[in-house]
């Protein structure tokens, strides 16, 4: 029988006396594709970080083709065929899809750099994969889904063995996605191995071979996708059976909080959103890539600006010219972008959880540190946060915790309206169950919610109603009753 | 936010717009605000001689005293006076002399940023038939032949006089901190002066001796620093010499401060203002005069000397003279140097 | 991720936490302090060290607006101008207008506030990179100051004016102590003006919204702006705080010195920055304290005044101060990556 193509074995690794990684196998023959799947912090990147050379394991090997290597660097990585794909899209804007692909190893002819084989080549790989590029423009011009694939075009641009993607449909719409599947099979029917890291079982199904589940540093299951049932995935995943993953309780539903009237944004190409959101009801916001929802909510919480339209709290009209005057009103937004836009990572917790709303705990020269210990405590106990003193540095929470951080930062403010952007977006399926609790509980207590989701199951088990939003326009509602994956899609590509 | 970018371009055209006004009213003092007056300007400058003046700083009174003089002597002569301020940059310096040429100027009183890299300088004067007279910062002996005449102080002179009034006052000896700045080859010679100045005058020159030398940049809050935590490393010091007054201000806060006024004399370099004002009140005791306004004043007139083809001596030393306390009431404490006129 | 636990169990003794985190620099302190001691004879006097605090007192209170600049991801280079010109324009105003002195005062203030609203105003509303603006405004400032002055240095003879800095505080009996032996030991006013600032500006950052908001801003100005944070306002009041400061910096030297050159300032925003950045704070912003930040102070202070004392050139002090920088920030990035 063949080598395998990649084979680690007992890989091991601690920071400090926390062990992340406890002797984890993984197998990838070649044409393969493996997913990853487990929960954040369950050591997926830290095994992903070791197979590219930014990490060293304390213990274990890596086979590649059956022979023993030693990866020290991201250049070892590099010259041993693994390329890795990393979530974050690291181009230079303003140079052109060529230059960045043959960044670090431009061909040269006479001592100066030869441009126009760069582009042919890049070109002639574009084309291969069957993607509309032109290898001339700027990576500045290309939609951040776009990005993301010139960043895989860039990793399997030079020779590859192995490729590894980190969450890579994270930005990519509908059909960016089809494109990168489109490149998952040339890839594998040229034989490179891929492992493949996503939350979307969705997405596991369709195109992977196998799945391996690693939880708290160990594999917990290796299985064929064809012979994969889904329940069983989650509960390996997680540990533990999930009897219901969405919390939904029948409540009562009030009388309208917010309402948007004939709302525009001609910057952000928002024309003509009119919706509204009832006390005690859950509305979610459903649209592909592009449909401009984050633009819309921004564009109510004050931090873009309308251009016209009216918006009415209680029945009345009230102005918001920025955040602080929504939050004056009671209307919260917690972002898609944790980390740019939730939390100061480098504060601890205390400091993240009181920063909207210092003029509680703060009065001239004196800190109320108990009001605000003990508004901590609160949100700490209600949400199970996993944390072991509220000076612990949010940058260090896993991405459940910290989402929790940023719920309870807007929830101490007793809020009317709370808009929830991808709630659950990088979240573990543990983590995500807690926030779907939390938002029942929210809309048990009252409060009108909005959530901005692409997840569409996360709006089909978690809302009242919903809007579906496409190109800035809201192209339809459904209540309830009429929830399904068909008719949400039908609208959100609707294209008048 | 758009309206806020035009009210913001709007105010940096207006700033530009007042900046080159001023750079122009500074350039040349021909270029008036009123259009007649532009005109006469116009008409006479056909007529009268243009003279450049070429400093390398003017924020400096030191500099501001030989364009005193170098104004003072082209309005006697009824030349037109062009100057810049380089901003003690050497390259900026070289371009406004090119402009200065260009402009037509008929002679030039040059004060070098470095003395050694004058000679392009000095080279396109010769060019373009431009007199040039050095003054003060003297230019390299190699040199010599692209220039028409030199006007400098005796550097070595002023630090012998003030070496001098230690010898004197001090007959036992002294410990001695210097204020330098050591960047400034002037100084440098001028504090070998002091140093001979003391060792001619004294039969045991072994008692004086050098404690530290501090750098005080010339500038008063440098200096005070320096000197201050010099004082508090030799609180036995006897005398501090200076570098110029200006620094010798900083050394006064400072023996102030570490409560040894009177107990240390400290010594200057320029008669300036401050400096006279300092000894009449008691807290200096000796300043060497330079003459700038002088030395500018002599500049342009030998200028005029070349300029009507007379024969000039090249080499002209201007002597220092000694201000204290026995002659500070002979000394008009606001100026500088008393010009002596010529055709008077 | 590993080793939070240090950062978690915070000790309630807040000096052994001072201790813990400026460990580093302190050291170095210490280090610099022995070094000084042993080699030169008159260092570690009482009356020396009240020198050295004292020279170095205006770049403390520079360092109070500077840390701010500093914390929020920002710099602010036009400091040095600034106290130049505030302290020229008082100058200008008590010897050639003769100007009443409590006018003086206030007006020379308002020029620093003015000069730092202008930076805040470019920085926060226009959107100019800080170091641009400040880099401009740096030089009207000493444009306007040589504009002002002629170049010529002015004399301050009015003996309220100079009392500003010029008082002292004599501690009796200390005759012994002093260098000479003869006066007293006593503490300059300004050395009490500078522990005031820092004092108040430790209570600024710690004890206020405005100071919580600097952190947010210098954290993350994003995440802070959508806490409701008016990120603008609070871009824009550490600039003006700072030039008050440097308005009473300038005050303090030309009081100090009874008049005021044109070169005054010159070059004193890299020892701000040096003593800030030395002080453990972090270029990039959000992090860095007022303890730490005298602690750089200090290493400055004692730096300068320690080679002065022990004869050497001042153009080896430019060196030493490099390397001492170097040495810090190597230490900082050391102490991060560690915590990976």
């Amino acid at each position: 029988m063949a080598e395998k193509l990649l084979k680690m074995t007992n890989i091991c690794k601690s920071f400090g006396t926390n062990k992340v990684l406890d002797g984890i196998e993984i197998e990838v023959d070649k044409g393969e594709v493996v997913a990853l799947l487990g929960e954040n912090g369950a050591g997926k990147s830290t095994l992903i970080k070791i197979l590219g050379g930014i990490y060293h394991a304390d213990q274990g090997e890596i086979y590649i083709d059956g022979e023993l290597k030693t990866i020290n660097s991201v250049s070892d990585a590099g010259d041993n065929g693994i390329r890795i794909i990393h979530q974050e899209i690291v181009l230079v804007p303003d140079r052109s899809i060529a230059a960045n692909v043959f960044l670090g190893r431009e061909y040269k002819k006479n001592g100066l750099i030869d441009s126009k084989r760069m582009q042919r080549e890049t070109q002639a790989l574009i084309d291969e994969l069957g993607i509309p590029l032109r290898a001339n423009t700027l990576v500045r011009e290309l939609p951040l889904g776009m990005q993301q694939i010139v960043e895989i075009i860039k990793a399997i641009s030079a020779e590859a063995k192995i490729v590894v993607m980190d969450e890579p449909t994270s930005s990519l719409s509908h059909a960016e996605t089809e494109t990168l599947f489109g490149i998952i099979q040339r890839l594998t029917k040229k034989g490179v191995g891929v492992v493949y890291i996503s939350h979307r079982l969705d997405e596991l199904f369709r195109i992977t071979d196998r799945i391996l589940v690693i939880r708290d540093g160990i594999s917990v299951g290796n299985v064929k996708t064809k012979e994969a049932r889904r329940e069983e995935l989650v509960n390996m995943m997680v540990g533990r059976e999930l009897t219901s993953y969405y919390t939904r309780n029948a409540h009562d539903v009030g009388d309208i909080a917010l309402e948007v009237k004939d709302f525009c944004n001609e910057a952000d190409g928002i024309s003509n959103v009119n919706f509204h959101v009832r006390y005690g009801e859950v509305v979610g916001f459903a649209g592909l890539v592009g449909a401009k929802r984050t633009e819309t909510m921004k564009t109510i919480f004050g931090v873009k600006k309308k251009t016209s339209g009216k918006l009415l709290l209680d029945g009345k009209e009230v102005k918001i010219n920025k955040p602080s005057d929504a939050i004056k009103q009671g209307i919260v937004y917690a972002s898609e972008d944790r980390k740019q836009e939730g939390l100061v990572l480098m504060n601890d917790i205390e400091f993240n959880m009181g920063l909207a709303n210092l003029d509680e705990y703060i009065k001239f020269l004196h800190i109320d540190k108990k009001a605000w210990g003990e508004m901590i405590k609160e949100y700490k106990e209600k949400f199970s946060i996993k944390i072991t003193s509220s000076k612990q540095i949010a940058g260090d929470l896993s991405g459940g915790n910290q989402q929790k951080v940023v719920l309870s930062k807007w929830l101490a403010l007793h809020p009317k309206v709370i808009i929830l952007d991808e709630p659950t977006r990088g979240i573990d399926v543990g983590s995500k169950s807690e926030i779907y609790e939390i938002i029942d509980e929210l809309a048990a207590n009252g409060c009108a919610i909005i959530i901005v989701s692409s997840e569409l199951p996360e709006i089909i088990n978690m809302c009242n109603r919903c809007y579906v939003m496409c190109e800035g326009k809201v192209s339809g509602e459904l209540k309830e009753a009429d929830f399904s994956q068909e008719a949400i899609m039908t609208m959100a590509t609707n294209r008048e | 936010m758009k309206n806020m970018k035009k009210v913001f371009a709007l105010l940096l055209a207006a700033t530009m717009v007042f900046s080159l006004a001023a750079c122009g009213s500074s350039k040349s003092d021909s270029k008036s605000d009123s259009s007649e007056k532009k005109e006469e300007a116009k008409e006479d400058s056909g007529d009268k001689v243009k003279i450049g003046f070429a400093p390398y700083t003017l924020t400096n009174e030191y500099f501001s005293a030989v364009l005193n003089g170098v104004q003072e002597a082209c309005d006697e002569l009824g030349y037109e006076l062009v100057y810049n301020d380089p901003q003690s940059d050497s390259t900026t310096q070289a371009q406004q002399v090119d402009d200065m040429i260009a402009q037509g100027i008929s002679g030039l009183v040059y004060i070098p940023n470095d003395s050694a890299n004058a000679r392009s300088v000095l080279q396109a004067c010769k060019d373009a038939g431009v007199f040039v007279i050095n003054v003060d910062n003297v230019i390299k002996e190699d040199d010599y032949e692209l220039c028409d005449g030199i006007i400098a102080s005796d550097n070595e002179g002023l630090g012998r006089l003030s070496g001098e009034w230690v010898a004197k006052n001090h007959p036992d000896g002294a410990n001695i901190l210097i204020a330098h700045l050591q960047t400034a080859e002037s100084c440098v010679v001028n504090v070998d002066g002091f140093w001979k100045g003391i060792k001619e005058n004294v039969k045991d020159d072994s008692k004086f001796k050098e404690v530290q030398v501090v750098e005080g940049g010339g500038a008063t809050d440098v200096t005070y620093k320096a000197v201050s935590d010099a004082l508090s490393a030799h609180p036995d010091i006897d005398v501090i010499y200076c570098i110029n007054d200006t620094s010798a201000l900083g050394a006064i806060q400072a023996v102030e401060d570490a409560g040894l006024t009177g107990k240390v004399d400290i010594l200057g370099k320029d008669a300036a203002p401050n400096g006279k004002k300092a000894i009449s009140e008691g807290k200096m005791v000796q300043s060497s005069g330079q003459c700038p306004s002088q030395m500018g004043y002599d500049g342009v007139y030998e200028i005029s000397e070349l300029l009507a083809g007379n024969k000039i001596e090249f080499n002209v030393a201007i002597d220092a003279y000694n201000v204290d306390k026995d002659n500070i009431d002979d000394y008009d404490l606001d100026a500088w140097d008393e010009i002596t006129h010529k055709n008077k | 991720m590993a080793n939070n636990k240090s950062i978690a169990v915070k000790d309630s003794n807040a000096v052994v936490n001072y201790f813990k985190k400026n460990f580093g620099v302190i050291l170095g302190l210490v280090i610099l302090n022995v070094i000084f001691a042993v080699t030169t004879k008159n260092y570690f006097t009482a009356s020396n060290i009240l020198t050295m605090l004292q020279n170095n007192a205006v770049n403390a209170i520079i360092c109070c607006g500077m840390l701010m600049a500093i914390l929020m991801g920002q710099i602010d280079i036009s400091v040095g101008s600034t106290v130049g010109l505030t302290g020229m324009v008082g100058a200008y105003l008590i010897t050639n207008l003769h100007c009443n002195f409590f006018l003086a005062l206030v007006i020379s203030l308002l020029v620093g506030l003015i000069i730092g609203l202008i930076n805040g105003f470019c920085i926060a509303y226009l959107k100019i990179p800080a170091f641009v603006a400040t880099l401009a405004t740096m030089s009207i400032g000493r444009g306007v100051c040589k504009i002002i002055s002629k170049g010529i240095s002015i004399r301050i003879r009015d003996d309220a004016y100079n009392a500003i800095a010029g008082t002292k505080i004599v501690i009796p009996g200390t005759e012994a102590l002093s260098a000479n032996g003869r006066v007293p030991l006593s503490v300059s006013v300004i050395l009490i003006y500078a522990i005031i600032l820092l004092a108040l500006t430790w209570l600024l950052l710690n004890k206020t919204k405005f100071g919580y908001y600097i952190y947010a801003i210098g954290g993350n100005e994003t995440a802070a702006k959508y806490s409701g944070i008016d990120t603008k306002l609070y871009n824009l009041l550490p600039y003006v705080i700072t030039g008050g400061l440097c308005a009473v910096g300038g005050i303090i030297w030309a009081s100090k010195l009874q008049g005021v050159q044109s070169t005054l300032g010159e070059s004193f925003e890299m020892d701000a920055i040096s003593a800030v950045v030395i002080g453990g704070t972090s270029m990039s912003g959000g992090s860095g304290t007022v303890g730490g930040t005298i602690i750089g102070i200090l290493i400055i202070a004692v730096l300068s005044n320690g080679l002065n004392v022990m004869g050497v050139n001042s153009f080896w002090q430019d060196v030493f101060k490099g390397i001492i920088i170097i040495v810090a920030v190597v230490i900082d990035v050391l102490r991060k990556s560690k915590k990976r």
